[in-house]
């Protein structure tokens, strides 16, 4: 009988398939009821998670936006809920905060947070959805402090500013969640790294707890599961696929003839005429620009091309004003606007329903963030995505050949997202930020620390060298040491005394972005938003400059703080912002080198491609079109000095690196200064006298001998490290911006990064947060793997070197660049003599 | 540092040595002229929990003494911003020094950076005024608070540099003094106090400090 009876639950066991035992559950049949009352099918891939999800597993979803994503690790935490407490689980109120939802832009926390207080209210379960995000009151954050609502949705920052408040566990009691999403977005930046450090320090405090991501499709998904669930065991984790399929249909914008097509720009104006039908035809149109600053030119031209769309169109980028921007996405989310003109920072989020089409102007420099952009029209399931790709230059429509072939490509041609390993400056932050709430004990840190992906590598020296610098500042040299900031009691409990430090520390926390930012506000009070300090500092009083979609004159400058008026006419200045300055990811040069040499082999069937024809042909005449087997050199001459062009197609920043890496080789020949221009397609040396290119080719220039060494000396004399070191200074809170409005007390504590960075390559150059720098260089911009590949493949192709008389259609371009980098073999004295020598000559 | 070109200029009829060390030392009055030297500003960083390395004051304490070594001025004329901010210990080491030098008399114009009271500097025996007139010259720390014409001033708080530009789209910041019709600004002594960019009007002279050398640069052909 025992025998039987076993077999027999064996049986049953299998005919109950997940489905139907958790439907009968009461959680399960309270949410299908509320589906059913909606109207929604609950597709198979929400039913997955929610399983996975009740049986304890961590994980992550891959799933576009728009497709459910939310609800299918929403509803789990209801079912859960409501199972547990089936009789009373419409009165239990204070509950404390059960599900942490962070999310990496705090404008789509408001969406989120309507849609799940939505669900809950429908269903009479009293829970409270809060945001805790930047732009949420002060009083709300108290009320906050004294009663957590259930679920809070939050940023990466916010969370960390929670950890800096005194007795911050108490919030945390309860919790049995975290839901992160967009973690795509999130990966690969080092607010990635602050929600890999948060999730270890939940998962000290509630060590059950459930951990799952929502991501996008990237190349690298698997060890995007690795990075969130860190030390989790392999068996308790799972991807799941939501497998939606989206229609993209992709077609770029062609000029009538190539003749009057400009080699070079990235503003793309030329073609604006031919967009004003495409926005007339559609319903709402998002805009797509790669620049804050080109988003306003075209605003101001589209405007100045159709007056009648005044009113009708809007522009939205990460300067603008919060309320400016919620305004603006209010409205194209109610279908008012006709257009909007916008940066990256419409990329993510919101549901913009009304759009039914996208323009994407100049390079999207990688097929992921093109696909997302034009995903972010024909947004309802099943729809079709149409997005149009305006070039700026002639051999972008070459990218734009590329990117619509690309279109078809499989998961696996994805670009990555490649995690940032062991940063000391975001390490240092949140020792700090436990350091000022509660204090800490290293050893009980340490082991939570050494169980992220991101510092599994950490050694015990490292983590004493970081423990010395903020508690004595590094190594002391002199006998008087004031130092103070982190501070040991006789516990061993690090903590911050200093009401002082305390409070700057809580108000840098979040601040990423490494230039000085000033308000602009109108006279009135009304804000704007903000701009860069270096920007505004060009200007006097009664200049013009165009920010916000508007032309404003400058009234005056008072903590940190640019009064404006509305100016007449029309033309004016617009802030150029840095950035904008991204590479091609590797697939996309793949992709890009593969329709290239289909156009030299001249069995391109793209209509882009063919367009080029006249380009190419120039390109011929003038020097030669390379095909797969050449790698192209140019030398000409003009009245700036000796120009020398390389073309490997490797994107920016393979450029960056291997630029850097051939000047200094040459500058081991000869004393020689460089300035270094490069884009995507290649990059230019310019001297003032002849660079000896011939004997630098007899001497092995790609060589892959002594890389490490050599890139390491042209990182130090290209000043490479020295940008990088910027962030760093920010986030281990070196570099101090003072608190809005009282910019004054706090000025003889600000010195720019790059004073700090001279200060500690004079006195410290073992310094970690310099090591930092050049590690940094090193793995994330020059890409050492990437570069030598690049250089072997060079190894395997005939070099062609050209003298030609004009710059090519390939070399202009590059030569037109204003932005260079510098590298010197000469003695300061003898290139400071030769400036004034060449003054004189002038005058002559 | 054996090889420093200084160079001599002379102006309102006297001599004035300009020092790669970014002082400068009046011949007839033998006395040395520095600016903003920010004495404590380490110190001060790191009392707020920002940790420099605590070395950079030496580095200005060696300079200063082998100035004085060589020049043996009488006086010393600090134009300004002496010291970085509130009291500290670097600060106090001052008076150290200030007691090694006791045969010389040394005289501060106050800047905005020096915060300490009167007494707290005469304690360490500077003479401290607002400007200071010593034969054709008007010594202060800010040019903007001249309020009379007449003498050519010599100041200091801005910290100057120029870039210089060649063929080759090549350029370079540099520090600087700054000679004009009227007036003379002379760099910020202090190691790490960062430089401001003037643009030299026609008949403007700047001299550029490249390394253990000064240049002149004729602004006026740019």
């Amino acid at each position: 009988m025992n025998f039987l009876a076993g077999n027999f639950f064996t049986i049953a066991e299998q005919l109950i398939t997940p489905n139907f035992l958790h439907l009968s559950t009461k959680g399960h049949q309270r949410i299908s009821e509320w589906f059913a009352s909606k109207d929604w099918d609950i597709f198979p891939f929400q039913q997955e998670v929610w399983d996975a999800f009740l049986s304890g597993k961590n994980g992550l979803l891959n799933a576009p936006t728009g497709s459910g994503k939310t609800f299918a690790l929403w509803m789990p935490n209801l079912i859960k809920w409501i199972n547990k407490h089936p009789d009373n689980y419409q009165e239990t109120t204070k509950n404390g905060l059960k599900v942490l939802w962070i999310t990496p832009l705090r404008a789509l926390a408001k969406d989120i947070q309507k849609a799940l207080q939505q669900s809950v209210d429908e269903m009479d379960i009293p829970w409270e959805i809060g945001r805790r995000t930047g732009d949420v009151s002060q009083s709300i954050k108290q009320k906050q402090n004294r009663k957590m609502p259930e679920v809070l949705i939050t940023t990466p920052e916010s969370v960390h500013i929670l950890f800096a408040q005194k007795n911050y566990e108490r919030h945390f009691k309860n919790l049995d969640a975290v839901i992160v999403d967009e973690w795509h977005e999130l990966l690969g930046s080092k607010r990635g790294i602050q929600t890999e450090l948060a999730l270890s320090r939940l998962r000290g405090l509630r060590p059950d707890l459930a951990v799952w991501g929502i991501s996008a499709t990237i190349g690298n998904l698997d060890e995007a599961l690795d990075v969130l669930t860190g030390p989790e065991p392999q068996k308790n984790r799972k991807i799941i696929k939501a497998n939606v399929k989206k229609n993209i249909k992709a077609e770029s914008i062609l000029p009538d003839e190539m003749e009057n097509f400009p080699w070079h720009g990235h503003l793309g104006l030329k073609l604006l005429p031919k967009i004003l039908p495409i926005i007339e035809k559609s319903r709402s149109t998002l805009i797509f620009t790669n620049t804050r600053a080109q988003s306003e030119i075209w605003f101001q031209n589209l405007l100045e091309a159709n007056p009648d769309l005044a009113g009708t169109i809007a522009i939205h980028h990460g300067s603008l004003d919060r309320k400016v921007r919620d305004w603006v996405e209010a409205s194209l989310h109610d279908g008012i606007l006709k257009a909007v003109v916008c940066t990256s920072s419409l990329d993510l989020g919101v549901d913009f329903t009304p759009v039914e089409t996208v323009i994407q102007i100049g390079s999207p420099k990688g097929v992921a963030r093109f696909m997302q952009r034009a995903g972010r029209s024909g947004h309802q399931p099943g729809s079709t995505s149409s997005i149009y790709f305006v070039p700026t230059h002639a051999l972008e429509l070459v990218e734009a050949a590329a990117l619509r072939s690309a279109i078809e490509v499989s998961e696996e041609e994805m670009e990555s997202r490649d995690p940032i390993l062991k940063p000391y400056d975001v390490l240092i932050q949140y020792l700090v930020t436990l350091a000022v709430s509660d204090g800490f004990l290293p050893d009980e840190i340490f082991e939570e620390v050494k169980n992220t992906f991101a510092y599994q590598t950490l050694s015990q020296k490292e983590w004493k060298q970081i423990l010395q610098f903020i508690t004595s500042g590094g190594k002391s040299l002199s006998s008087y040491n004031e130092y103070s900031k982190v501070e040991m009691d006789e516990d061993g409990l690090h903590k911050v005394t200093s009401r002082k430090i305390a409070r700057r520390h809580r108000m840098s926390i979040g601040t990423i972005s490494s230039d000085a930012m000033l308000r602009v506000k109108y006279m009135s009070g009304k804000s704007l938003g903000s701009v860069e300090e270096w920007f505004i500092a060009q200007l006097n009083t009664g200049d013009t400059f165009w920010f916000a979609g508007r032309n404003l004159e400058l009234v005056k400058i008072k903590d940190m703080t640019v009064y404006v008026r509305r100016a007449k006419g029309a033309s004016s200045i617009v802030p150029a912002y840095m950035g904008g300055r991204m590479s091609l990811s590797s697939n996309m040069t793949h992709i890009l080198r593969k329709k290239m040499h289909q156009a030299v082999a001249g069995n391109a069937e793209d209509i882009e491609l063919k367009t080029l024809e006249p380009l190419f042909s120039i390109q011929r005449d003038w020097s030669i079109l390379p095909d797969e087997n050449q790698f192209l050199i140019e030398k000409s001459f003009s009245r700036e000095g000796c120009h020398v062009f390389f073309f490997p197609f490797e994107g920016r920043y393979v450029h960056e690196g291997m630029s850097a890496l051939i000047a200094h080789r040459i500058s081991e020949m000869t004393p020689i200064t460089f300035s270094i221009a490069m884009n995507d397609y290649g990059f230019e040396l310019l001297s003032d006298k002849d660079i000896p290119i011939k004997e630098a080719l007899g001497n092995d220039l790609f060589s892959s001998k002594n890389l490490v060494e050599d890139i390491m000396a042209s990182i130090n004399s290209a000043e490479l490290a020295k940008r990088r070191f910027r962030e760093i200074c920010q986030i281990a809170g070196l570099v101090f911006q003072g608190f809005p409005g009282q910019a004054k007390t706090n000025r003889h504590l600000q010195m720019s990064s790059g004073l700090f960075f001279e200060v500690f390559m004079e006195y410290e150059p073992d310094h970690l947060l310099l090591q930092q720098a050049f590690d940094e260089v090193l793995s994330y911009q020059l890409d050492e793997v990437r570069l030598s590949k690049a250089l072997k493949k060079i190894s395997e192709q005939d070099i062609i070197f050209k003298e030609t008389e004009r710059f090519t259609p390939y070399a202009f371009p590059i030569m037109v660049d204003r932005l260079r980098e510098k590298l010197s073999s000469e003695k300061l004295i003898d290139r400071i003599k030769k400036m004034q020598v060449q003054l004189e000559k002038h005058v002559k | 540092m054996t090889q420093n070109q200084s160079q001599k200029i002379r102006i309102q009829d006297q001599t004035l040595l300009l020092l790669p060390q970014k002082a400068m030392f009046w011949k007839e009055q033998d006395m040395l002229i520095v600016s903003d030297v920010h004495w404590g500003k380490s110190a001060h960083f790191r009392k707020n929990g920002i940790a420099i390395p605590d070395t950079v004051n030496q580095s200005n304490i060696k300079r200063l003494n082998g100035l004085v070594e060589e020049l043996r001025p009488k006086t010393i004329l600090f134009l300004g911003d002496l010291f970085h901010s509130d009291p500290n210990e670097e600060i106090e080491r001052f008076g150290d020094w200030r007691k090694s030098h006791a045969s010389i008399s040394m005289i501060l114009t106050i800047g905005n950076h020096d915060l300490l009271t009167r007494f707290e500097y005469e304690k360490m025996e500077l003479e401290c005024v607002n400007r200071y007139q010593c034969g054709p010259f008007l010594f202060l720390h800010d040019e903007a608070e001249k309020q009379d014409k007449g003498s050519y001033t010599i100041s200091g708080h801005i910290h100057p540099a120029v870039q210089l530009k060649s063929k080759g789209r090549q350029s370079l910041h540099v520090p600087c003094f700054f000679f004009g019709n009227q007036q003379a600004i002379l760099p910020a002594f202090g190691a790490f106090t960062g430089t401001y960019h003037i643009s030299p009007a026609q008949n403007d002279t700047v001299f550029a400090i490249v390394e253990d050398s000064i240049v002149k640069i004729s602004p006026k052909f740019r």
